[in-house]
């Protein structure tokens, strides 16, 4: 068996394993962590209040509501008809009054235990003297569907009393055009925003001539929005970026094959680094696939790396190409590898994944490139003639090679921009601001809560306790203290009490409305005397339901929407409540992790340097992490001064940095002393090849993934700058091929 | 098309004018609706509840709303217009009718408005009707719900008359009927 097919062989046996190892984790029970709270190390909320508000208040955005509105009333009901129906039948929606009827069996069976009132003392007298005086209305006036039954059980029809005051905001039902309810699927999933797209698409081209309008109003419209946004810039960055990658190696090496074997690598890389770590965690957080981004870059710097040194060398064997690259790879690889292992040190499970999936990942880089690239990188027919032209090329690229002083100035000016940025630097975590969301959405929500008469907002009462009558004392009092005109739509206890509220209201009702009015209605209406009307309980409505989760650990939470006035705050202290807003707690989330991210580049630096200078042992070595370094915060504070804050993204683009920093400065310090200019060129490739795949998305409109881009694009530059003037890869007099000697 | 309007064309038929008596009774369809204050009985026999619950009052139609207004044994307003049902009971303050009324298909999807107002085009959306005549020269519509909203409440709907409507009978699925007689009083 030839090399080539050894190598073959070597990474379908590569692919397959790890591979497997994905399916079969990922079919037993690993997935991926997408809750960017779930592990944060320090949160006002228990893991399992963390995890029960995540489920409650998953439930909301997943909620979904329409108005449809047309100049004639009868064409907008047809129309509603007609979306409802679409809905239904996609299987992706369930209309809120599709549960009308279990609302209303709720309600009858629990109407003496239930009030429209705040509290049991605010039933007054006068109060049950109008409940009478309803109930009258109601027989007697036009139209109210009064059953005989109903009256026999209900003579102060208070059901029709709850129905009205609770569950108003049920399905919208008092307003005919409005539907509300719930999708079926995740808000979240693209599959369900195109779904759901496509359909109101179609159901708007079909009532376009009735001059029917929509307004919208849920989560899966702005993500759809949002996404839709993203796949458009990413498509047009990503396509220029990969344009410009194709064209670069191209004009590298003039041959397609170099662009699928490096793009090969980098999905092998990735696929190892993640089955290694779904091997070793039960879940990957998805914060670690983002900074995994650093391994593209790496990737492509040791193939990059491997195929110049071969172009340079006339395409030698495999064993002879190894020899070229065996050393400066392995430099990168251990000192790159060790800092991310310093990672593991923080003692945060988002850091020990990203430890071993970065580990795992490069020594794949690193594998990969030495036994599968370097055998399977076909030598040009004319290998001779390649070669030549290879050579040019480099010459070339070494001729506009900056000379020390410019390298000197360049060097200077970027330190000091570091610094000025340092000084005028801010931050941003708020993730109200990382994309600012759709005046036209925003418009049409605007809309439907006007006919919903229900509030906006992302704050959130959370009540708990160890049982669920305990979480319903702990819902009671908070909204005693809060006002029942806090609670933006619906609240479990407004619905089902606690025990001891349901005992005082049956006292109440009782004692002001059954006992001074209960004979006269027996007269008026001509009811029996003492008759017993067996009602069995009904099932809670499925709705009510969405609004409590038992914890794994066996405590109960209780979730009511809070309406919120621009401007205002809410001060409130419970015990067993307390206000969540969800916004707030995914920016302090991305806050922890902007913090959490900078000490562990800060350590993996450390553990970087202290590993380069046990392989060199010299303090120079310590150079091949120090350039990175400086460029991670070149990367990190140099955009400040274009009034970029720091972020989150910020960080991630700086693990990018630390990745390839490392990769530069390490291949330049092992081309000491040699006299050969093809690192230079190497380098120059890579670095290119970052700046167009990643550092392109600086041009992005959406601020995470700007933030990310801008980090990489400058940090590149300053990774390149300031290793090529510390390791003296520069032009120096008109002996451009002599550049990188020292 | 609004609750209101499904409703009030009926109330107009059944208070067609007293001066057109004498005449052959015209078409359902060719009945006008008048603005006067028309007397009704209004009559709900309810499953199990020993006696009918009866109740009287005027009804008065007018472009903008049907006012219907009950005087016995209490005194119950209840206006229909284009933005809802509003109820006063007892001279209390009005209020807007919801889960009991204006959510409730037996208003809002009845044509029962409509039908107030004279509006036999706009009752043949919500039933199918079959006409005919009766031994006195009065002519009777019977009307079954088209839509499964309705049907589920209302079994049919009996409408009578001749230069007005005279009687309308609903009988609702669970046994419960409701008979309202006009110009009685």
């Amino acid at each position: 068996m030839g090399q080539r097919a050894r190598a073959g062989l070597l990474f379908a046996l590569w692919l397959a394993l790890a591979g497997t190892i994905v399916a079969i984790r990922l079919s037993t029970g690993a997935g991926f962590d997408t809750n960017i709270r779930s592990i944060l190390p320090s949160e006002r909320l228990s893991p399992g209040a963390q995890a029960a508000v995540s489920e409650l208040t998953g439930s909301f955005a997943d909620r979904v509501a329409f108005l449809v509105r047309a100049e004639d009333p009868g064409a907008a009901e047809d129309a509603r008809t007609d979306l409802n129906e679409r809905l239904t039948a996609s299987g992706l929606f369930v209309d809120d009054q599709a549960t009308g009827e279990d609302t209303a069996r709720w309600i009858f069976a629990n109407r003496n235990e239930l009030l429209c009132e705040e509290r049991p003392e605010d039933f007054t007298d006068e109060t049950a003297r109008r409940v009478w005086q309803q109930a009258l209305g109601r027989v007697y006036g036009v139209g109210t569907p009064v059953s005989g039954d109903l009256l026999r059980a209900d003579p102060f029809l208070l059901t029709f009393r709850l129905a009205d005051c609770l569950s108003a905001r049920v399905g919208g039902a008092n307003t005919p055009s409005l539907l509300s309810g719930r999708l079926t699927e995740p808000a979240s999933s693209l599959a369900t925003q195109d779904r759901l797209s496509v359909l109101i698409a179609e159901w708007q081209a079909e009532w376009r001539e009735e001059n029917v309008e929509l307004a919208r109003m849920g989560t899966v419209f702005h993500a759809a929005h949002a996404a839709g946004s993203a796949r458009g810039e990413i498509s047009r960055v990503s396509g220029l970026g990969l344009f410009g990658v194709i064209a670069l190696f191209l004009f590298a090496f003039r041959r397609p094959s170099a662009i699928l074997l490096v793009a090969a690598l980098i999905g092998a890389s990735f696929l190892t680094g993640l089955a290694v770590t779904l091997l070793l965690f039960s879940e990957v957080h998805l914060l670690v696939l983002v900074f995994a981004a650093m391994l593209v870059g790496i990737v492509s710097d040791y193939a990059v790396h491997a195929l110049a040194a071969r172009a340079s060398h006339g395409w030698p064997d495999a064993k002879a190409s190894r020899a070229l690259i065996f050393r400066p790879l392995t430099v990168s690889m251990l000192t790159t590898m060790a800092g991310f292992a310093g990672l593991w040190l923080l003692g945060l499970s988002l850091f020990a994944q990203l430890a071993v999936f970065a580990i795992a990942g490069i020594f794949a880089a690193w594998a990969l490139v030495l036994y599968v690239l370097v055998p399977l990188d076909l030598a040009p027919r004319a290998s001779a003639m390649a070669k030549q032209d290879w050579s040019e090329r480099v010459d070339a690229m070494a001729r506009y090679v900056p000379d020390r002083r410019l390298l000197l100035f360049a060097c200077a000016a970027l330190l000091l921009a570091t610094l000025l940025g340092v000084l005028r630097a801010t931050t941003l975590d708020d993730v109200r601001q990382f994309q600012p969301r759709d005046a036209g959405l925003m418009a049409e929500e605007e809309t439907v809560l006007d006919a919903l008469g229900a509030g906006n907002g992302q704050l959130y009462l959370v009540s708990e306790g160890d049982s669920l009558d305990a979480a319903k004392l702990a819902e009671e009092d908070a909204i005693g203290l809060l006002g029942r005109d806090r609670i933006a739509g619906l609240a479990y206890t407004k619905f089902d009490p606690s025990a001891e509220r349901r005992q005082v209201t049956r006292d109440v009702l009782q004692t002001r409305l059954e006992s001074p009015y209960i004979a006269e209605a027996q007269e008026q209406f001509g009811l029996e005397r003492d008759i017993e009307i067996s009602i069995s309980r009904p099932a809670r409505p499925a709705w009510l339901d969405d609004l409590h989760v038992e914890a794994a650990n066996g405590q109960h939470y209780l979730i009511a929407q809070l309406r919120t006035e621009p401007g205002t705050s809410i001060f409130f202290s419970s015990p067993d409540a307390q206000i969540v807003d969800v916004a707030q707690t995914y920016s302090d989330a991305f806050a922890a992790y902007r913090r959490l991210a900078g000490w562990a580049l800060g350590l993996a630096n450390l553990v970087a340097i202290f590993v380069v200078s046990l392989i060199y042992r010299t303090l120079r070595a310590a150079l091949i992490v120090a350039c990175p370094a400086a460029a991670m915060l070149g990367g990190i504070f140099i955009p400040s001064l274009l009034g970029v804050p720091i972020s989150f993204f910020s960080m991630a683009g700086a693990m990018v940095l630390f990745g390839v920093g490392i990769d530069y400065a390490a291949f330049f310090y092992e081309a000491r002393g040699k006299r050969e200019n093809w690192t230079l060129a190497a380098v120059l490739i890579s670095a290119l090849t970052t700046e167009l795949s990643m550092g392109l998305l600086c041009y992005s409109e959406t601020f995470p993934v700007r933030s990310f881009g801008l980090t990489v694009a400058v940090g590149v530059l300053c990774a390149l700058t300031y290793a090529m003037l510390v390791f003296g890869q520069f032009r120096s007099g008109e002996q451009a091929s002599d550049a990188g000697n020292m | 098309m609004t609750l209101a309007k499904r409703l009030v064309p009926l109330l107009s038929l059944l208070v067609s004018a007293p001066a057109l008596a004498e005449l052959p009774c015209p078409a359902p369809e060719a009945l006008s609706p008048i603005t006067e204050a028309q007397s009704f009985t209004q009559t709900r026999i309810l499953s199990g509840v020993d006696r009918p619950l009866v109740s009287r009052g005027s009804v008065l139609v007018t472009p903008e709303a049907v006012e219907w207004t009950v005087t016995d044994p209490v005194e119950v307003k209840t206006r229909m217009a284009e933005d809802g049902i509003f109820q006063s009971v007892m001279g209390g303050p009005e209020e807007p009718v919801q889960a009991g009324g204006a959510a409730n298909p037996i208003v809002s999807d009845s044509g029962l408005i409509a039908l107030l107002r004279g509006d036999f085009t706009a009752v043949d959306t919500y039933y199918d009707t079959e006409k005919s005549a009766l031994q006195d020269g009065d002519w009777q519509v019977q009307m079954a719900p088209k839509s499964d909203s309705m049907s589920a409440y209302v079994t049919d709907i009996t409408v009578t008359g001749c230069q007005a409507i005279e009687t309308i009978r609903l009988r609702q699925t669970n046994g419960d009927e409701m008979h309202v007689t006009f110009g009685t009083e």
